[in-house]
Order: C-alpha cells, then sequence, then structure tokens
C-alpha cells in the first residue's frame, strides 16, 4: 500500500487539476455543463467518502438500515415537491447565497445569520475530519499527519486557483463529477473481483450468504429510522450539498429529473453487499472503509488498487474544496459584510472575492487542526457526528415552509438547545473523558456510539423548546408577514409603495457612494439587461423592478441583511401607504404559476381565464390606483389608444400620449361617473366617440381601495348609425308627404296648364299670350317639382336592374349637362373603363351622377377638371369617385347635406332634394354614398359611391344605411 | 399550501408500505438483494411520475 500511494498522489494531483483546468476550457459545449447526469455526478462527489467507501463500514455497521440511510440521502430528490422544489423556489426567487441567508429573510434577525453560521462551520469540521482520517489510515500510526497536510495543501490550491465566482461555476462540477466516475468505476471493479475472483459467481455468494449466516445478520433495522432522519433532511443542510445546488440555477435543466441522483446512488452502492462479504471471507485485516483499496491487492490487481485510491483522494478532496469555498461565502457574508459601512473605496467584487478566499483556507486550517487532535478514525462516526449538528437546523427550515407560528426567538431558543445536547453527547466526548450522566437511573453513553439515542434527545428538545418560546414569546408584524411569504405555495404579495427616487441615473449615482462606482454601474448595467428596461424608461414600476432585481443581485454578493440596508438607502420608499403592487404580482404569476400545485395552482387557472377576459374584452378596460398609476390596461384599450400594454402599465395615467392622457386624467379626477359619448380628435384617424364610465374602490374596502376601474367603448359606429337611422327616417316622412303633395297638385297644375295653352293658342291679345306664357312656365316648373318628388318617393322594383356598365350611365349624365349652355365650362373627365358594371338601373344611376356633376360643376370655376375615378376597394366592391377642385363643403354643414330640402343655392335655382334623391337611389342599390370634404390640400370635395360588384345581391337593404360624410 | 397528495402518500409510505417492505425483507432466502430491488422500484416511480408531471 505504501508503494502504491506516491504513485496514486502524483496521478491523482495531475488529474485533479488537469480536469480543474480542462473545465475552464472555454470549447466545453454548454450543453455539456447543463446536463442532469452532470449535477447528479456532481452532487454526489461533493457528498464525501461515507457513500462510497464508508458505505462498506455503515453497512457493516448496520445492515440493511444503512443502505437505508444511504437511500434517504438521495430521497430528498424522490420527494422534492415537499421540501426540495420550495427551497429551490424560494432561493431562486430571492437569490439567497446560502442557507443562513434564508433562514434570516425568514427570522428577520442578523443573529440567525451568525448562529447558523457558526453552526455549519463547526458541524463541518467532524466531516471533514472523515474525509482526510480515512487517508491517514492508511499510513502506519504517526506518518498520517503529512498526508492529511498535502491533501489540505491541494485543496488550498485549488482554492486560490479555482475559487473564484466566476470559475467555481465549471471548476466545481469538474472535479466533482469526476470524482463521481472514478468512484463509481473503482467500486464496480471492485465489486466484480469480489464475486468473481472470491466467490465464483452471483449464485455461491448467495449460497455463501445463506450458509454463513450473512443473509440474516445484515437484517438489522434498529436504526433505520434514525438514519432516515438524519440523512434525509442532511441532504440539503449541508454546505456544500446546499452549494451544488445553488450552482444549479447555472444549470436550468439540471435540477429537474429527481431520479438521476438515486439512481447513481444506487448505481454505487451495488457493490457494498459483496465487498463486505469478499472481505469477511478473506478476513481482511483493514478497516470497513478500506476493503475497496484492500481487496484488489489481496487478489493481485494492483490497478484496481490505484484506481481506488485515485478515487478516493478525489472524493476526499472534492469534499474539502466544495465545503471551504461554500463556507468562505457563509462566514463572509455573516461576520464580515457590515452594510453601515460604505464600499465604494474599493472594488466590491475584488474585496468580496479575497474575504472568502481567506475564510476558505482559514477553515481549511482548522479542518486540518481537528482532524489532528481528534481520536476517531472512523468514517461513519465522524460523519454522524457532523451531521447531528446540522440536523440542528432543520426545525427552521420546517418553519421557513410549514410553521409560520415560530419566531426567531423561539429558533434560537432550540437552537441553543439542540445545539448544546449536541455538543455534549456527541462532539466534545471524542476530545475529552466525560463521565456519563444519569438520568432515572439510566446511565447514556456518550460519543459517537450513542449517536441515534442524542439525535432523536438533541431535535426533539429543539423542536419543543422552538414551539414552546414561539408560543410564549410575540412576532413582530415584519416577521410575520415574511413568515408566511416563504411558506410552501404560499407565492409572496410584492409590497408597492412609491420611490422616492425617479430616475436610473440618480440611482446609479446613489448606489455608488455605497458600493463604488464601477461596480454601481455593472450592477445597473446587468439589472436592467436582464429587466430589458432602458435607462430612460422612468416609470414607477419599472424603477421598482429594478430596485427588485439589484437586491436580487447585490443579496448573492452581500446576503439579505447587508443588501436590504444599502437598498433601503439607495432607494427608499416613499411616505406612501405600503399596498400590495398588483403589477409586479402578476408579472410573477405570469413567470412562476407553473410551480404552483394544489388550491394555489387552481386559483391560478381561475386568475389566467379571468385576465383572458378582461383582455379580450370588446371594451378597453384599465385600472388606476389612488396615485394615477396603471395597473391594467387590456388589449381593446391598446388598440383604441395605439399604446401597448407594456408601455403604458407601470406608467402614470398623464404619461400616456396625448390625446389620451389628458382626457383620461381628466375623467379620473371628474366627479362624473359617466361621459356618454365624449369625442376624441385623433391626429392621424380623426374623430371618435367614446362612451367613457368609471368604477371607484369604495374607500372603505380593505382591497385596493381608491382604485378606479375605467371602461371606454367605442360608440362611433354607433353614433352614425343612430344619425343614419334618422335620416332615413326623415326621408320615409319626406317620401310619404311628397307623394301626397304631388298628386294634389299635379292635378290642379295639369288643368292650369292646360288653360294656360289654350290662352296662348286662343287670345289674340299680345299681354294676354305674354301673361299666359309665363303661367305656362311656372306650370312647368311645378310639375318638375312634382316629378322630383314623384320620383324620390318612388319605389322601384327589382325587374328594372340588369347589369350595366358604369361608363354608360357617367357618360349619358355628362351628355345631359353639356346640353346646358349657360353653365360653367368645366372639363370633365370620366376615366373608368368599359368593363366596370353593378347591377342597377340605367336611368336611376344616370340621374345620380346627373346630381353629383351638376353640383360639382356648380362648385368649380370656369376651367377646372372633375374627375370621375373608379376603384375596387376589396373584391366585393367597386367605388366611384366624383372629385372638383372646388371650395368645399363648410364643416358645419357637412352632416346636413343629405338631407331633403336643405340646399346653399339661391331660391330657384335648387330643390335640396338632389342629394336626398342620390342618397335613396344609392341606397336602393344597396350602395353607400360617402362625401369627404376637404378632399386635397384643404380644398374640393370627393363623392365616392360604393356599390357591391357581387352580380346577384341587388334590392334594397334596410340594413345598409348607406349614408357616410367625413371631414 | 402543503401539496396533499404527496403528504398522504408519504403518510401511506411511513405507516403501510415500509412495515409490509420490513416484513418482506426479513423473510428467508436471498436478502440482499431486496434493498435494491425496492430502491429500483422508487426510482423507476419517480421517473415516471416526474414524467407525467413534465419535469423530464
Amino acid at each position: 500500500m505504501n508503494t502504491a500511494l506516491p504513485a496514486a498522489l502524483a496521478i491523482f494531483a495531475i488529474l485533479f487539476f488537469a480536469v480543474a483546468a480542462l473545465s475552464q476550457w472555454r470549447r466545453i459545449p454548454c450543453s455539456l455543463w447543463e446536463h442532469p447526469a452532470i449535477f447528479a455526478l456532481s452532487y454526489l462527489g461533493a457528498s464525501g467518502v461515507i457513500f462510497f467507501f464508508g458505505a462498506i463500514e455503515m453497512v457493516g455497521r448496520y445492515g440493511v438500515s444503512g443502505l437505508i440511510g444511504l437511500a434517504a440521502f438521495t430521497g430528498l430528490f424522490i420527494f422534492s415537491p415537499l421540501f426540495l422544489d420550495p427551497m429551490r423556489w424560494i432561493s431562486r426567487n430571492h437569490a439567497f447565497a446560502t442557507l443562513p441567508d434564508l433562514l434570516v429573510y425568514r427570522f428577520r434577525s442578523p443573529l440567525v445569520t451568525r448562529t447558523c453560521c457558526a453552526l455549519l462551520a463547526v458541524a463541518s469540521l467532524p466531516i471533514a475530519a472523515a474525509q482526510l482520517k480515512i487517508v491517514t489510515t492508511l499510513l502506519p500510526a504517526g506518518d498520517g499527519l503529512w498526508l492529511m497536510a498535502l491533501i489540505t495543501a491541494i485543496s488550498a490550491a485549488f482554492i486560490l486557483l479555482y475559487g473564484k465566482p466566476s470559475k467555481v461555476v465549471t471548476s466545481v462540477p469538474g472535479i466533482t463529477s469526476v470524482a463521481t466516475l472514478l468512484t463509481l468505476a473503482a467500486l464496480s471493479g471492485c465489486g466484480f473481483l469480489a464475486v468473481s475472483a472470491v466467490f465464483g459467481g452471483v449464485a455461491e455468494l448467495n449460497a455463501w450468504s445463506q450458509s454463513s449466516g450473512q443473509a440474516q445478520v445484515i437484517l438489522r433495522f434498529e436504526t433505520a429510522y434514525a438514519l432516515i432522519l438524519l440523512f434525509f433532511p442532511t441532504a440539503f443542510i449541508l454546505p456544500q450539498q446546499g452549494f451544488i445546488q445553488n450552482l444549479s440555477n447555472w444549470w436550468p435543466r439540471s435540477t429537474s429529473p429527481g431520479w438521476i441522483v438515486p439512481l447513481v446512488m444506487l448505481l454505487a452502492t451495488l457493490p457494498v453487499f459483496p465487498i463486505l462479504w469478499a472481505g469477511l471471507e478473506l478476513t481482511l485485516d483493514a478497516p470497513l472503509q478500506h476493503y475497496v483499496l484492500v481487496l484488489p491487492q489481496v487478489l493481485g490487481a494492483p490497478w484496481l488498487h490505484l484506481l481506488s485510491l485515485v478515487a478516493m483522494l478525489f472524493i476526499v478532496t472534492g469534499l474539502l474544496c466544495v465545503t471551504a469555498i461554500a463556507l468562505g461565502k457563509v462566514i463572509v457574508i455573516a461576520f464580515l459584510i457590515n452594510a453601515d459601512k460604505p464600499f465604494c473605496n474599493t472594488d466590491l467584487d475584488r474585496w468580496i472575492e479575497r474575504r472568502r478566499l481567506v475564510a476558505a483556507l482559514l477553515w481549511l486550517a482548522l479542518a486540518l487542526a481537528y482532524a489532528a487532535v481528534n481520536g476517531s478514525s472512523s468514517v461513519t462516526d465522524l460523519t454522524i457526528t457532523g451531521m447531528i449538528g446540522m440536523i440542528q437546523l432543520l426545525p427552521g427550515i420546517i418553519a421557513t415552509l410549514y410553521v409560520p407560528r415560530i419566531n426567531y426567538k423561539g429558533f434560537l431558543a432550540g437552537l441553543a438547545v439542540g445545539s448544546s445536547l449536541w455538543l455534549y453527547g456527541t462532539l466534545t466526548p471524542n476530545f475529552f473523558n466525560t463521565a456519563p450522566p444519569h438520568l432515572f437511573g439510566m446511565t447514556l453513553a456518550l460519543g459517537p456510539e450513542n449517536w441515534p439515542f442524542w439525535l432523536l434527545e438533541s431535535l426533539v428538545a429543539n423542536l419543543l423548546v422552538a414551539l414552546l418560546v414561539s408560543l410564549f414569546t410575540d412576532m413582530s408584524k415584519e416577521e410575520k408577514q415574511y413568515a408566511f411569504q416563504c411558506m410552501v405555495d404560499n407565492l409572496p404579495t410584492p409590497q408597492r409603495q412609491s420611490l422616492e427616487i425617479s430616475s436610473v441615473e440618480d440611482i446609479q449615482a446613489r448606489l455608488a457612494s455605497w458600493v463604488g462606482a464601477p461596480a454601481a454601474a455593472r450592477e445597473i448595467s446587468a439589472a436592467l439587461g436582464t429587466l430589458s428596461i432602458g435607462v430612460d424608461d422612468h416609470r414607477p414600476l419599472a424603477l421598482r423592478m429594478l430596485r427588485d432585481q439589484l437586491n436580487y443581485q447585490l443579496s448573492a454578493k452581500l446576503g439579505t441583511v447587508a443588501t436590504e440596508k444599502i437598498m433601503n438607502k439607495v432607494m427608499p420608499f416613499g411616505a406612501g401607504a405600503v399596498v400590495d403592487d398588483i403589477s409586479l404580482l402578476e408579472s410573477q404569476l405570469a413567470s412562476e404559476g407553473s410551480a404552483l400545485s394544489g388550491l394555489a395552482a387552481e386559483l391560478n387557472k381561475l386568475r389566467l381565464y379571468h385576465k383572458q377576459t378582461l383582455e379580450n374584452l370588446p371594451v378597453g378596460v384599465c385600472s388606476i390606483d389612488s396615485d394615477g398609476e396603471i395597473m391594467l390596461w387590456n388589449l381593446t384599450l391598446a388598440k383604441y389608444t395605439g399604446v401597448p400594454a407594456a408601455v403604458a402599465e407601470g406608467g402614470n395615467i398623464s404619461d400616456i400620449p396625448e390625446p389620451w392622457g389628458t382626457i383620461l386624467a381628466r375623467f379620473c379626477a371628474d366627479p362624473a361617473i359617466s361621459w356618454p359619448a365624449h369625442e376624441v380628435d385623433h391626429p392621424s384617424q380623426g374623430a371618435s366617440w367614446y362612451h367613457m364610465s368609471k368604477y371607484r374602490v369604495d374607500e372603505s374596502s380593505p382591497v385596493y381601495s381608491g382604485y378606479q376601474i375605467v371602461l371606454l367603448e367605442d360608440v362611433t359606429e354607433r353614433l352614425k348609425l343612430v344619425r343614419e337611422l334618422g335620416h332615413a327616417e326623415r326621408l320615409t316622412s319626406v317620401g310619404r308627404l311628397a307623394a301626397g303633395v304631388a298628386h294634389e297638385i299635379g292635378n290642379p297644375v295639369t288643368g292650369i296648364s292646360c288653360l294656360a295653352q289654350d290662352m296662348i293658342a286662343e287670345s289674340q291679345e299680345e299681354e294676354t299670350r305674354k301673361n299666359a306664357g309665363i303661367i305656362l312656365n311656372l306650370t312647368e316648373r311645378i310639375s318638375l317639382i312634382v316629378r322630383t318628388l314623384m320620383d324620390f318617393s318612388r319605389s322601384d322594383s327589382q325587374e328594372s336592374l340588369r347589369s350595366i356598365a358604369i361608363k354608360e350611365a357617367v357618360d349619358s349624365a355628362i351628355q345631359l349637362l353639356e346640353l346646358d349652355k349657360g353653365a360653367k365650362a368645366v372639363e370633365f373627365r370620366t376615366l373608368i373603363a368599359q368593363d366596370v358594371v353593378v347591377q342597377g338601373d340605367l336611368n336611376q344611376l344616370t340621374q345620380v351622377f346627373v346630381n353629383l356633376l351638376s353640383n360639382a360643376r356648380d362648385a368649380s370655376q370656369n376651367g377646372d377638371p372633375i374627375d370621375v375615378t373608379c376603384e375596387y376597394p376589396d373584391p366585393r366592391h367597386v367605388a366611384i369617385h366624383i372629385s372638383d377642385r372646388g371650395s368645399g363643403i363648410p364643416q358645419e354643414i357637412l352632416g346636413r347635406v343629405m338631407d331633403p330640402f336643405f340646399t346653399t343655392k339661391y331660391p330657384g335655382q335648387g330643390t335640396g332634394l338632389g342629394l336626398s334623391l342620390v342618397y335613396s337611389i344609392m341606397r336602393f342599390h344597396r350602395g353607400t354614398v360617402t362625401i369627404t370634404s376637404p378632399a386635397q390640400h384643404g380644398r374640393g370635395t370627393r363623392v365616392t359611391l360604393l356599390f357591391d360588384a357581387r352580380k346577384s345581391t341587388v334590392g334594397p337593404d334596410n340594413s345598409d344605411t348607406g349614408l357616410q360624410a367625413e371631414k | 399550501m402543503l401539496n396533499h397528495r404527496l403528504a398522504a402518500l408519504l403518510v401511506l409510505i411511513t405507516c403501510v408500505i415500509l412495515p409490509m417492505l420490513f416484513y418482506w425483507l426479513t423473510s428467508p432466502g436471498i436478502t440482499w438483494v431486496r434493498p435494491y430491488i425496492i430502491w429500483g422500484m422508487v426510482i423507476f416511480a419517480t421517473w415516471l411520475w416526474q414524467r407525467r408531471r413534465g419535469t423530464l
């Protein structure tokens, strides 16, 4: 053994640093590091020799119970939803650097961090000593110290070279996963050798176990529950395991499959019984934990012996390195960070890094000293001693996840009692010979041999004292709030309070005064990048999110207590009331909702349903708090205003772009609960009308008092419809009246006309004939009006409709208009193809164009062109535009031009029925008339006739009112 | 909020399944492989469960 050890040490040292260096090699793909198997191997590689070489001793001592204990260590992953997932969730959300940091967040006392840190550091010493002792016993008595010192020195060198936060992410997984792989190979090889070389096969092994009675000897369960109780929770409490869990924040995929860690552990322990029994059969003269090393040597397998030695050195050094780095972080946060003293004159990251390294090296030196003076050399005894100390934190973890009633006084009192029993019962007997105490006539054995008793005693006393003290002492309001926030499935409700600071530049300047300008710039830049927020974003929500993100980033470096103090000075809250931050809660639920289970998950589903309903309501909805901050901005409102929810939510109502900012701010301040049809003039879209109403949450309401929920409904189309219906009704009334009047007037006028013609024909007097001629002209004018009225009121049948070319109707109208030689000389330009066909009545459509072109001519100057153009706005419609370059229609009369008898012409020049007739005819053709004035450059009018291009659809349609007037 | 189904399962395992397993473990025969069989079954059940939850 002595001859192989130097070679093993040399191979180990070269391989160890080669793996560490290779891990830093940037060309190794990220997918390899992120693989769940790497996490599993790394996790077990940092857990120490008891789970591999020490497993032989565990099983030799406790039989199947030892195996159950080892399996329980991985049970945390099997029952991950109970403990591991909530702890991970809380740790990730708040960037807790260590377990003490989580506990201080929960119990709100800096004393908690220091007590927990001290306990972890002291309880880790026996575990570290167990690693060093297993190597020491390879050498003759008295020669082991140099080997322990050498391994400690190698660990220290690794910490100095690769222990920096930037390097540790890959170097630690590298060495620990290789350690597990080597150990698995050594154990498997040794197990195979034991079965084949010692027993001659599996059947023979089974027969030997029956004949020797070992099959029954291993069936011991008296310590099973104690081992489960010890190993199950320590999987999270051990600082090295917590450190690997924290590293998993950089490995998003790594922690999800909970079955890989137990599977690797199963593979590692599978050869345990064959190796143990082979050693017993060969009556090996070595401690049980050395069977893996001695067996290959005895059976003539030097390479396997060498492999086992290297693997053992890897596991030992892996645990020492990871524990030292983890404790270095804990010690700096608990004892060295002083939030009252600014770091502005130092480089924060460098300052923390140096102190962590020094703390880690000091702890390593302490572990070496502990191993040197400790008398015990049993891996099991030393590891269990350390674990009993660590498990004293279990009541605190249970309280964090499940029992909000336990306060920090109870927790610390319980911890003090439990730790004292642990120190008295199991730790100090390794150094001092104390007389065993007597209790109720029983003698209580001290030391690791009686560990189940001291485990149960210390834990029960710890829990009872914690409960009793908590029951009889008060909890502060703050502690209560955080106690409920940390509970399983209880999403912490973010609190909102107005900040005194209002710009990112100010925040950076203030932060620089605490952590130095370079560190402040780094942190702010990283936070802005993570949140995708711009430097110029001044929204209250954005600044609050920035505060939380900075809190998160600094917590990982400075710990919760110091970070909270610094952030309270850098970004202090204003004097306003503290209320629930709905926006942050919403974003948290959106990102973390899938992690919820049970009733919380069901409630989250309900929340999603209501949110979806609100978002997709055809009515604009926004919720505004008492400070004017927008809490909700649904999709419809985003469509109305053109302001997306991401921009509006979290901002102030008055910061919304005009015209909406002013309108909404005025409406919120107005005591009226509704504005029936408020006109909003969009610079780009024109005028629209909105029905605005609001609901104010009662001031006496315990939830969200002072909030206003504002509803906006676009009533533009409805208003137009109402106007159209009014217009159509007026036309109908006028039509009926016209028909009656025309009938009644028509007959007398015909008589008058006949008499006038008779007078012209029969009278000899010039004066009489002249007067009769005037009468005749006037009767013709009356007849024209009567005919127009008849046309207006006429109800045409569909039989008159046929496919006609629009150009034909336009040309006919232009020919008729050109007959009037006294009219203005304008240029009619028809730009319509011959194949533009609609279903219609040629005479009626000619009448439409006569009226429209006549109006256009009247509005134009001599020589102006009047264009008749055509376009297809969509495949179903054809639009005909009549555009002039006249003075346009004044806005105040634009809405009335289609009313019957409305005219701006002098008496005798127009009846006021032309456009009404156009409207009536277009309605009959299922078309619409739109008047746009001014048409372009502030002048002219454009009348657009929209026809249905589908040949089969003709006839009146009462649902389509057809009239539109546009500015 | 506690995950009730999982808590109930834990109670069931502690009070019913573990004593039954202990009985089976201590019955005569090849005893040393039985803990591994149980352990393997637990891992397989975890794999199945986590696959159903979509965490794989």
